[in-house]
């Protein structure tokens, strides 16, 4: 899952994109709303976190182009901005929900799964396919009930195919997801990592499916 | 304190008491005036008959005679009106006059003569036949003719309608000029009224857009002034917009401070739970706590300065409806994973006088307090109604109110935690996510409008929220 996160003072970005990550995120950061605003609209992101109070162009003006273009990811509004009159603005203008600072890292990242989950129509924090078991909240992986260590790319690749069990995927769009923007990207390492995941939770967990990319194979 | 009295009515008093005044000296001084000119013409005409009847007299023999072919022939016309009589001096002062000769118009009466009470005046006389006296008084002049040791006294009277044959028109012109000069008064009074009406009409037209003003439907006193009003208006618009702009900026002054104290107290609150996570429980707690305490002081800078921009008087008016409806859509979206009923009955037309953010901010923490509570429905009902102004008649006359009922279907509470609810930051379910500031919040700004909070319980189970806030005029 790729977020990304527009925000401006570069303390809390990084706080951001430390917890993000540490939940099994890839994490994308834009310090200012010129920025975000295009980010936002040439990288297929799973879930945005918007500022406010975004240098350049404000977050309002961002969120209200995005949707413009028809941008349809989920929208978290980040705000020192905590009245209703503006939280009202806010989700007029197409967010999807609403943290005021200063809040808990933990309320944030609940408020991001519920969006993911809201995006995909998953109910609970559990994605299960077969015997495997993926929590969003604990980012534990099990098999049968034991549990499975990940690194932290290849439990994104899992997470994203099973929040996306009825598809094929192709390996950019894995690439897109699992990868941060400034990260060294190289489609040949997807194979590394599927074979990996394969190896740690059996060969039949994911099908390549020829010319299109990786599908979650029936278990 | 005495009441200021009204400009108007001072003015049209003054002007009724200036109209009254007029009329008294103009009345005074016409009387006078007429009757100083009416005695000269008497006199001037009495001399001239009082010349003619001396010269036509002559002393012959020791007698006086009298050439009457020279005299005015009334004299010789019987109760004419102009008479004249020559007496002898007598030293007794009451003595009847002994007539040595006298006008044929006298028909054989006699004058007698009445010295006047000055010099101003003229002497009066009367006619008197068979020791009556009878007839009008006379104006009359009177003159000493000296003959050797004998003094004589030569006495000219005529009617005033013989003096002065113009009399009788003038004496009815004075007749009409009463009338004439009360209606003069009356008419000077009713330009009074008028013009003291005309000239303060510009204060009224101020008046009358400042209510304007107070519907919302304009911020400055626009219009057409006189050059005297303009300079006041010029300057109370001034004064608005000085004080509008000073209020804004005074609050998004104290709001942008406050928010932007707000992102560091985001990063250290974060610094503080990745020290807890990493086993500095002590620090953590300490570093928590200060940062919970500043983000109270932020919480409640930002009430004050939402409070200073408030006022019971407001001159904004905004929609309940759209509010609502834009708050219902927002709460949605927010509690997505929560299935809800909201039904609103809120009239189009009922209106909150004030800001539009304020009564958000109301409806926002009472819904969102609803939704957190509610097992499955929440009901809105607004309506118009009379304001309870206590002692202020004027703006019981003025205001309406109105009444929003926000019912939930939730736990509700009993009437101990009623009470308690609305204490300051006091919060009674410590498990749900809020600050525990909202109902204070509430209950707050609803004062600063001097509107009533008031909890019941809910015929739909839960928690019954009441608030009475300003509307329309």
């Amino acid at each position: 899952m790729h977020i990304l996160v527009a925000e401006d003072e570069p303390r809390l970005a990084e706080q951001l994109r430390t917890a993000l990550e540490e939940a099994g995120y890839a994490v994308t950061v834009a310090p200012d709303g010129e920025e975000a605003l295009y980010q936002g609209l040439h990288q297929p992101f799973d879930i945005v976190i918007l500022d406010l109070g975004l240098p350049r162009i404000d977050g309002l003006t961002v969120l209200r182009r995005w949707r413009a273009e028809r941008m349809d990811r989920p929208i978290l509004v980040l705000t020192a901005r905590n009245s209703w009159h503006e939280k009202v603005e806010g989700i007029d203008a197409g967010a999807d929900d609403y943290l005021t600072k200063p809040f808990r890292m933990e309320e944030l990242l609940a408020r991001v799964r519920a969006l993911l989950r809201r995006s995909r129509r998953i109910l609970g924090s559990e994605l299960r396919h077969g015997s495997i078991l993926l929590d969003t909240r604990t980012t534990r992986v099990t098999k049968n009930g034991l549990a499975v260590k990940l690194t932290a790319l290849e439990y994104r690749l899992l997470a994203y195919l099973m929040h996306h069990p009825e598809r094929a995927i192709s390996r950019t769009e894995l690439v897109e997801h699992i990868y941060s923007q400034d990260a060294d990207r190289d489609s040949n390492t997807i194979e590394v990592f599927v074979a990996r995941l394969r190896r740690k939770l059996g060969t039949k967990l994911i099908t390549t499916v020829r010319g299109v990319g990786y599908r979650l194979g029936d278990l | 304190m005495k009441q200021p009295t009204s400009l108007r009515r001072y003015l049209f008093v003054g002007s009724i008491l200036w109209g009254l005044g007029l009329l008294l000296v103009g009345l005074s001084v016409s009387f006078k005036l007429f009757e100083s000119h009416m005695k000269a013409r008497h006199r001037g005409s009495l001399e001239v008959y009082m010349q003619q009847v001396s010269e036509a007299i002559s002393f012959k023999e020791d007698r006086p005679r009298i050439a009457i072919h020279i005299l005015d022939p009334r004299f010789q016309i019987p109760t004419s009106g102009l008479y004249w009589q020559l007496d002898l001096h007598s030293d007794h002062p009451s003595a009847v006059p002994a007539p040595i000769l006298r006008s044929a118009s006298l028909n054989g009466s006699l004058l007698i003569v009445k010295a006047p009470k000055d010099s101003h005046h003229l002497p009066s006389a009367r006619l008197s036949s068979g020791g009556e006296v009878h007839g009008p008084k006379l104006p009359a002049l009177r003159q000493s003719i000296p003959f050797d040791d004998m003094r004589f006294h030569l006495t000219v009277a005529a009617e005033e309608m013989v003096l002065d044959p113009a009399h009788a028109f003038e004496e009815r012109a004075l007749k009409y000029l009463e009338p004439v000069l009360i209606l003069a008064a009356v008419l000077s009074m009713v330009l009074g009224y008028l013009s003291v009406r005309r000239g303060f009409q510009p204060l009224k037209e101020i008046k009358d857009r400042l209510h304007v003003m107070r519907m919302g439907q304009s911020n400055l006193l626009t219009g057409r002034f006189p050059a005297e009003v303009r300079p006041l208006v010029d300057e109370l618009n001034e004064l608005i917009t000085h004080s509008e702009r000073t209020v804004a900026r005074a609050r998004a002054d104290a709001e942008d401070l406050a928010h932007s104290l707000k992102t560091p107290l985001a990063v250290v609150t974060n610094e503080a739970e990745r020290l807890q996570y990493a086993g500095y429980d002590e620090t953590a707690e300490i570093i928590q706590q200060q940062t919970k305490t500043l983000r109270r002081y932020v919480e409640s800078h930002l009430a004050r300065s939402r409070a200073a921009s408030i006022g019971p008087r407001s001159y904004t008016y905004c929609e309940v409806k759209i509010s609502v409806d834009r708050l219902a859509r927002t709460l949605m979206r927010l509690h997505a994973d929560k299935e809800v009923a909201f039904v609103s009955d809120v009239p189009e037309e009922l209106q909150f006088r004030g800001n539009v953010a304020d009564l958000e901010e109301v409806l926002g923490n009472l819904i969102d307090n609803s939704w957190r509570f509610a097992e499955g429905r929440i009901e809105l009902k607004g309506e118009q109604v009379p304001c309870e102004h206590e002692g202020d008649r004027e703006r019981k006359e003025e205001d309406s109110c109105i009444r929003l009922c926000i019912d939930d279907d939730g736990p509700g509470l009993d009437a101990a935690q009623r009470e308690n609810a609305l204490r300051r930051g006091v919060r009674l379910d410590q498990e749900r996510s809020g600050s525990g500031l909202g109902l204070t919040i509430v209950r707050d700004i609803t004062n600063l409008y001097g509107g009533q909070m008031k909890l019941d319980s809910s015929p739909l189970g839960g928690l019954r929220v009441i608030l009475i806030l300003p509307g329309s005029y």
